[in-house]
């Protein structure tokens, strides 16, 4: 005791100082607007969305029949579409994932390291629209050509998109895996294999056990950037209406074209629906529905940051 | 040596300091006289540090530490009277680590000055050759002053963080342990240039060696740990102190430390 | 002594992830390497100057680079104050650690939210309740909050990377908290903001569904004139429509050379913030 208490400077900043400098009210002011712009969004939403809720109720998210012309209106055909592209991108995705992240962090030099990690870093920042490019060009056709036996329409289908997706967030969730396995300190690795481990259960229990909070944070922001994307899903996506198979767990709808929230949302529907209030509220409402998705995900990627930290340190 | 007619510069007036419960300082009393080098000396743990950092408000910003007690300067109470920018200006410290910003010597000379002074060129370059003169630096880096300060040696930092306290010209100049970890070369530069100052400033210097205590004071103030609590345990003149220590503590420290 | 079956388990681990791994890379490098090969056969000089012709199935892309370059500025001048200030109150002016922290949440709820609801309410609330119509303001603008969390996050870091002593000299000099703020902490700060900048940058030139609604049309527009009523082309919506009508071979080079060059430009914005991402790591321990 007695030992210099190592004052926290920045909280000594933080004490409000008069007369209120410049630098501090043009601080708020913008932070202000931020918050504004946030807040007029979600009440956006939450206000221009809810009337279909409260026509419909829950009728609009369990009905499947979307035909704008005659106000009928069910949300459901799409958040199928969304849920089944979007998890299917990271089970498509999460192998390749991951085994390149294991790959470049567990057995790669550093040399070779650095440029495997730049050029994902790229692949990363390529736009979607360039993905939806490629997709167009090159997936479609393949996918016809190999499913055939399914007999598709055409290289339009949930499959197509799914793929995509999972071409598109395999950057990212590789990337932020593989950090989180980076972030295992050598000395788990040393001493496991010192004992005689081999590799694998080197891996699968001095290393893996530390790095699944972050691997499972990976895949909540590769699920959310999955649920979210527009561009590339609505190019392949074969946008078509009530397309909801009665049986949950048929593939028949893998290898048909569909439709997500997002394809909905980012076709030419939106300025038709303006004029008319019960077309635009059905259309906010997928909105709605896509926002609490994100939130959720975005809730659970906290909470697995948050019990992670208190794994490492209990 | 003191004399016995100057005047009281700053007044410390049972001044004590806790962190939440926990005390660090009791009720130290100890005034600082006009260009004398007081010393305030004794083991780890016995509050200087704290106690330095009260002097010029720097620790009564955090919202954990409560402080009591008062401190004069000229009279008046350094806790209402004075703007805290003007007193800092005013009380200037160095501290144990040198703490160098990125950028040029010069800049770093001049960072802390420029803020309460408009100086143009001519101005900036006299101050700075000045002070780092005062600091027994100038020699050193007068051919690179505008050189990145970071590939200075630690002495030589200290003595450009000591300059860049003298810059703001003020008139009492706190140090905490500014030598400890220091080459020889640096710490004798130092004390000469502190032994120098002394003409024109008050110094109150924190040092855990007694050498450098008897070197350079004129009247020390020993604190010790008592009780997990740091107490002033004595003060006098070097001599008085060193020779005829009265309280067990200080016996105690003075045969440690030889 | 070593089981065979725990050798050969491991034997198998190591050749699925080298394979994984091996497909993926060069899978992914395949595709990059086609789509370079394929962009600049369709790249030309005349292609980069001049206007399109036949409803964009010929002709050049020069508007549309244009369009593209006055949104990553408008993007840039507005996200650079609104970011710092943010970071600053968040860092700096507010104490109390469960506001930072509702602070940070907030930056991160922003972050997940798709930009197609950028784009709707955009629509919503300046193209129709404002009545601007179309704007190049309006696009820059949503693009500016779409990047605001990632921009401020790098900002906040790096102010929170700076170690306390640099602020404790400056207190002790007698510098008043704005001029620490501007003397100490923005500049060992900066390499870390404008990393975060830049890279938020790239991604915002090739969105399409924040401003596909709200500032871009397909063809007629050249250089905008005042905020209301003034869309302008973009490479990402140029990319959009062409590939809808990619049957048509002429089109489809259009969209291989469009797409090259937002990649160019993408890469290109990356890179320049390469530096100051290595610096940001020295950045604080000067």
């Amino acid at each position: 005791m007695g030992i210099l208490v190592f004052v926290s400077s920045k909280a000594i900043l933080s004490k409000p100082t008069f007369p209120f400098s410049v630098t501090g009210a043009f601080s708020l002011i913008f932070t202000l607007v931020s918050l504004l712009f946030f807040c007029g969004m979600a009440l956006f939403l939450l206000i221009q969305g809810s009337p279909i809720f409260f026509q419909e109720q829950l009728s609009f998210i369990t009905d499947a029949d979307w035909f704008y012309r005659i106000n009928q209106y069910g949300a459901a055909s799409m958040i199928y579409g969304t849920i089944l592209v979007s998890f299917l991108a990271i089970v498509l995705s999460l192998p390749f994932a991951l085994g390149s992240a294991i790959l470049t962090s567990e057995f790669l030099p550093n040399s070779i390291r650095v440029y495997v990690k730049s050029f994902i870093e790229l692949l990363a920042g390529i736009p979607s629209v360039v993905y939806g490019l490629l997709g167009v060009l090159f997936l479609r056709p393949l996918i016809f050509k190999w499913f055939a036996p399914f007999s598709p329409e055409s290289g339009d289908t949930l499959l197509t998109a799914s793929v995509i997706l999972a071409v598109m967030i395999l950057p990212t969730v590789m990337s932020l895996s593989e950090d989180a396995l980076r972030g295992v300190s050598k000395e788990h690795r040393e001493v496991a294999l010192s004992l005689g481990l081999t590799r694998l259960e080197t891996f699968v229990h001095g290393v893996l056990p530390r790095a699944i909070p972050g691997i499972i944070a990976a895949v909540l922001l590769g699920l959310g950037r999955a649920l979210g994307e527009t561009i590339a899903v609505y190019l392949v996506i074969g946008r078509a209406d009530n397309r909801l198979s009665d049986s949950l767990f048929s593939l028949k709808p893998l290898f048909e074209a569909g439709q997500t929230i997002t394809s909905k949302l980012g076709g030419s529907e939106l300025y038709i629906a303006y004029g008319e209030p019960t077309h635009w509220s059905a259309m906010i409402g997928l909105g709605l529905i896509l926002f609490v998705f994100v939130g959720v995900i975005v809730a659970m990627g906290e909470a697995v940051n948050w019990l992670g930290r208190k794994y490492q340190h209990g | 040596m003191t004399n016995l007619h100057s005047s009281k510069v700053l007044s410390v007036k049972n001044i004590s300091v806790s962190a939440g419960d926990e005390p660090i300082v009791k009720d130290v009393s100890f005034d600082l006289y006009s260009n004398e080098i007081l010393t305030l000396m004794g083991p780890s743990g016995s509050g200087k540090s704290t106690l330095l950092r009260v002097l010029n408000r720097l620790a009564d910003l955090e919202s954990k530490l409560n402080v009591t007690g008062d401190v004069t300067c000229c009279g008046k109470s350094i806790f209402e009277n004075y703007s805290i920018y003007f007193l800092r200006k005013k009380i200037g410290l160095v501290f144990q680590k040198p703490c160098i910003f990125p950028g040029s010597i010069m800049r770093n000379v001049l960072f802390g000055v420029r803020h309460h002074l408009k100086l143009d060129r001519k101005e900036a370059d006299g101050l700075a050759e000045e002070v780092l003169k005062k600091a027994h630096l100038w020699d050193e880096v007068k051919d690179r002053l505008n050189k990145s300060a970071s590939i200075l040696s630690l002495g030589q930092k200290q003595r450009l963080c000591f300059a860049r306290v003298l810059a703001a010209d003020p008139e009492i100049l706190l140090l905490d342990e500014p030598t400890s970890s220091l080459d020889p070369h640096s710490t004798h530069e130092i004390e000469e240039a502190l032994l120098e100052m002394k003409q024109t400033k008050s110094i109150i210097l924190v040092t855990h060696q007694l050498a450098q205590g008897r070197r350079v004071s004129d009247r020390i103030v020993f604190l010790s740990s008592k009780e997990g609590v740091g107490r002033l345990i004595e003060q006098g003149s070097v001599e008085d102190l060193v020779s005829c220590p009265k309280t067990k503590e200080l016996k105690r420290y003075l045969i440690s430390e030889v | 002594m070593v089981s065979s079956i725990r050798i050969w388990k491991n034997q198998l681990f190591i050749l699925l992830v080298y394979l994984s791994g091996f497909i993926t890379v060069s899978l992914l490098f395949l595709g990059f390497i086609l789509l370079l090969s394929k962009g600049f056969q369709s790249l030309s000089l005349e292609f980069l100057l001049s206007p399109m012709r036949e409803g964009g199935i010929s002709g050049g892309i020069f508007y549309q680079i244009l369009g593209t370059l006055i949104l990553a500025i408008t993007t840039l001048f507005i996200v650079f104050p609104l970011s710092m200030g943010f970071a600053l109150v968040k860092s700096i002016y507010i104490q109390k650690a469960f506001v930072k922290k509702t602070m940070e949440l907030f930056l991160y709820i922003l972050n997940g939210i798709p930009s197609v609801l950028f784009g709707i309410f955009g629509f919503f609330f300046f193209v129709k309740y404002l009545g601007w119509g179309k704007s190049w303001f309006t696009g820059g603008f949503l693009l500016a909050m779409m990047i605001l969390p990632t921009t401020t996050l790098a900002l906040s870091e790096g102010i929170n990377r700076i170690s306390s002593e640099y602020i404790e000299n400056g207190l002790a000099l007698g510098m008043r908290k704005t001029q620490i703020i501007f003397s100490i902490i923005l500049p060992q700060s900066f390499s870390s903001f404008l990393s975060g900048v830049l890279l938020g940058l790239a991604r915002a030139v090739g969105e399409t569904a924040p401003i596909m609604f709200t500032a871009t049309i397909f063809s007629g527009a050249t250089i905008p004139t005042g905020v209301k009523e003034s869309p302008i082309l973009s490479l990402p919506y140029h990319i959009f429509n062409l590939v809808q009508e990619s049957y048509h071979p002429q089109a489809l080079s259009n969209a291989w050379g469009s797409s090259l060059v937002l990649i160019m430009l993408v890469i290109l914005i990356s890179g320049i913030a390469l530096p100051f991402r290595l610096r940001a790591h020295e950045e604080a321990k000067v």
